[in-house]
């Protein structure tokens, strides 16, 4: 076959897929029909030098397989890993021989076996030529194969893995098969190269989706409760996490809310619900001081252990701003041994902290947790790592390892992720508190304008009362005394024919004078009241002397009038003001005698009564005079207002007398009500006082 | 002259009256009854009306009608337009005055209690020359 043909045929089977299983598996599968091997396998190396086969052709009669099997990292040793980077070499072992070719296609040579430092020191020319080591031969022959060809898989500068053929006869390589073999393995290596690029573009893909996912959901128009609870979900399932919390501190109290999903470690202790977000740990990550010494790290790797010693595990991706804290084995971290035994009961072994911070003021922080897993290991053979200086293993027959409570690192992508996250998450609870603080305060302001436009009406009335008070007190003023002036100027000038009308004027002159001073004391009573400078003296008083002293004052205008006057008196004392109860009663009995007709009947009743679950003195004062029009009941407390124009023609007053009534009355407590049925029915105003 | 002197307080208005008389030489009728006052104007009987603005008891065509209702009605009337009249009332604040004078188209305005006699009789004989001469 031609040599070009061949090579066309495996690199296009290698590039029809960017899955790397199906590449490896095609690799193999071709490589092992052109060389005519027993068995072609790759090898893939795992961080700590153990290795794993992960693709291999093999013709299971000549020789086992070895699919999926781990091989302990002693088996490739450092030095030969060495050679490999540095002089990508091909090893081409023919075991009967016990002949090494290191091949490094310009340079075939070999040497003795070699250390690290030999081959890191020794020029490239140097290593190229040497006996196999007698180990080595022992190694291949204990694995049932003669003839050997390895070739590097290198990705970046690393090695990631060999290319080997194994036959179970010793066999010979042609150059033009060597060649080929390189080009095959690079072509592996570009290969891997698209197919992590590709792996990184997915992952960073998923992490996108899944970023958009939630940052749509932070802002659907949902409550911002439901939002972060179902974001916390989201993000445990997205973390291949078990459990997780999210709190976010106050902003307006101590207490702050908590958000919690799956598993979580034990809190409770004493019937109190602890929480873990107040420990030192959390704490710290919230207010900017990072739990121990965060050194810089290095660039390139993006990775570095920070802590105050080597103990501590957490890892941080060094960028500025704020970083989560990856925990990868909870009980090998220092700082979370004061809080460790509440993870204890849990299955819990990895912890992701991220805290979110705007600014310099801490919002909450995320955490994420992790059950430990399980995993079973299918070695190749038993290695004693107490036997370090027998080197050789005899058997390679498969045994399995099973480690239990195995911790899961937290990927550099898992932690970008999350760093990513918080950052959206900051900013939405941020906005949100924004959006909760404005629309407080638009409610706030929307009350206080109200509040305002209240007090402003309120004003505007009391203003409106005040004016109206003072034109009717003008008005009520200046009407007597025009009279007064009036007849003192026509007694002045002298215009009087006789005695009598000389009498007459000065008797008007008088009468409107004293009227005048009758109107300015209850002017003065109201505006002493409105004003809050009337004081009141509230005592014990006995009813039934203040009643006999009123009837005292009205039995001249009783007996005049032949009207009767009949007290009712069931109570014996009264808490009040003594001089103001009995301007009251004055002003009340005044009225019901004006208002009464010859013959008519007057009658005071005092009973207790309770009024809103409270005992209250009730006094009535009914008369079965001229009565009030029922629609004008109301307005008669008001200032100046009598029932019409007619009333003072016809009985005089001023219409001040129920207002200040009114005014005493409810300063001491009480209540004034009016009640008439109508027109010639009679009228009864009653007021209350409270029970001493 | 002639003066019709509207107010509802019959001691106060005897006072003015005779006042008014006995300073001015003049003639007065005194009224609180808004059809009498329509007849006197409408008669011509009076050269002057005095006007008070407070009359509750005071109807006309059932409806309660104070001085500055029925000051604008003899205005409005072209019968009784040319009657002078000044408002005599005790809602003597600056305030109100502008708003009485308006709504009654009145001529005049003296603020109760009166205490210069003598400046209202001139007044009133200013305002009398007046429409005379118009």
């Amino acid at each position: 076959m031609n040599k070009v043909t061949l090579l066309n045929r495996i690199t296009n089977r290698i590039r029809q897929s960017l899955e790397l299983k199906e590449i490896l598996a095609a690799t193999v599968t071709e490589m092992r029909a052109f060389l005519g091997t027993d068995r072609v396998k790759v090898y893939r190396f795992a961080a700590d030098a153990t290795g794993q086969v992960i693709a291999e052709s093999v013709d299971m009669k000549r020789l086992p397989a070895l699919q999926g099997l781990y091989f302990p990292a002693a088996d490739v040793p450092p030095h030969a890993r060495a050679m490999f980077i540095k002089a990508r070499v091909r090893s081409i072992i023919d075991v009967p021989a016990q002949r090494i070719i290191l091949n490094c296609m310009e340079y075939p040579s070999t040497t003795e076996d070699l250390t690290v430092e030999q081959v890191l020191s020794k020029s490239s020319a140097d290593i190229f030529e040497r006996m196999v080591a007698p180990c080595h031969v022992e190694y291949l022959t204990y694995m049932g194969v003669q003839s050997s060809l390895v070739v590097p898989i290198l990705h970046g500068n690393k090695l990631w893995g060999l290319l080997a053929a194994h036959h179970a006869e010793p066999k010979a390589f042609s150059q033009e098969q060597l060649d080929i073999v390189q080009m095959i393995s690079d072509q592996v290596s570009i290969a891997i190269a698209q197919s992590h690029l590709l792996y990184q573009a997915r992952e960073q893909a998923r992490r996108e989706t899944l970023i958009n996912q939630i940052s749509t959901l932070l802002h659907a128009p949902v409550q911002i409760k439901e939002i972060l609870q179902t974001v916390l979900e989201q993000l445990v399932k997205a973390l291949e996490g078990t459990g997780g919390r999210l709190y976010l501190t106050s902003t307006n109290g101590p207490e702050g809310t908590l958000y919690t999903y799956g598993t979580q470690p034990d809190l409770f202790e004493g019937g109190n619900q602890i929480l873990l977000e107040e420990y030192p740990f959390w704490q710290q990550l919230m207010h900017n001081q990072a739990p121990g010494t965060v050194e810089q790290c290095d660039i390139a790797d993006s990775r570095v252990v920070i802590g105050a010693d080597d103990d501590s595990q957490m890892v941080q991706i060094a960028r500025s701003g704020l970083q989560p804290q990856a925990i990868a084995d909870i009980y090998s971290e220092p700082q979370l041994l004061q809080i460790i035994s509440y993870f204890r009961p849990t299955r819990i072994r990895s912890l992701l902290v991220m805290p979110l911070r705007y600014g310099e003021q801490p919002l909450g922080c995320l955490s994420i947790f992790r059950d430990e897993i399980n995993t079973d290991i299918p070695w190749a053979g038993k290695f004693d790592p107490d036997e370090r200086n027998q080197p050789v293993r005899h058997s390679f027959e498969v045994w399995q390892q099973q480690k239990q409570g195995q911790s899961r690192e937290w990927t550099r992508e898992e932690i970008e992720f999350v760093r990513e996250l918080g950052t959206n998450l900051t900013l939405s609870v941020m906005q949100n508190r924004l959006y909760q603080y404005e629309h407080e305060q638009r409610i706030l302001v929307e009350r206080r304008n109200q509040e305002l436009n209240t007090a402003r009406t309120a004003a505007e009335e009391a203003n409106r009362l005040k004016s109206d008070f003072l034109s009717s007190t003008s008005h009520e003023l200046r009407t007597p005394l025009a009279s007064t002036l009036n007849y003192l100027k026509l007694l002045q000038e002298g215009f009087y024919d006789n005695e009598e009308e000389l009498k007459e004027y000065i008797n008007v002159a008088y009468q409107s004078t004293e009227n005048l001073v009758a109107i300015i004391n209850d002017i003065l009573d109201i505006a002493q009241i409105e004003a809050g400078r009337m004081n009141v003296n509230l005592e014990i008083i006995n009813l039934h002397f203040m009643l006999e002293e009123q009837c005292n004052l009205f039995r001249l205008e009783s007996r005049s009038k032949q009207i009767v006057l009949a007290i009712e008196c069931e109570v014996e004392n009264v808490y009040a003001d003594k001089i103001k109860l009995r301007q009251i009663f004055t002003n009340l009995l005044f009225n019901a005698f004006k208002f009464t007709s010859n013959g008519g009947k007057i009658c005071v009743r005092v009973v207790t009564k309770a009024r809103e679950n409270k005992q209250v003195v009730e006094i009535s004062i009914s008369d079965n005079g001229i009565g009030i029009d029922p629609a004008k009941q109301n307005l008669l407390f008001e200032p100046f207002v009598q029932e019409d124009g007619s009333i003072k023609r016809r009985y005089g007053g001023t219409g001040l007398g129920l207002t200040v009534c009114q005014r005493l009355v409810k300063l001491m407590g009480g209540e004034i009500g009016l009640h008439s049925a109508g027109r010639g029915k009679g009228t009864t105003v009653i007021f209350t006082l409270p029970v001493p | 002259m002639k003066i019709l002197l509207v107010d509802d307080d019959y001691l106060l208005a005897k006072g003015t009256a005779k006042l008014i008389e006995r300073l001015g030489g003049h003639q007065v009728v005194i009224s609180d009854e808004p059809a009498e006052i329509f007849r006197i104007c409408l008669e011509k009987e009076v050269d002057i009306v005095l006007m008070d603005v407070n009359l509750p008891a005071a109807q006309w065509e059932d409806r309660e009608v104070s001085g500055v209702d029925i000051s604008r009605l003899l205005k409005t009337d072209p019968q009784t337009a040319q009657i002078p009249i000044i408002l005599i009332t005790a809602y003597a604040m600056l305030s109100e005055r502008e708003k009485l004078l308006s709504d009654s188209q009145a001529d005049g305005f003296w603020a109760k209690p009166i205490t210069d006699y003598r400046a209202l009789l001139e007044s009133m004989n200013r305002v009398h020359q007046a429409r005379l001469t118009v």
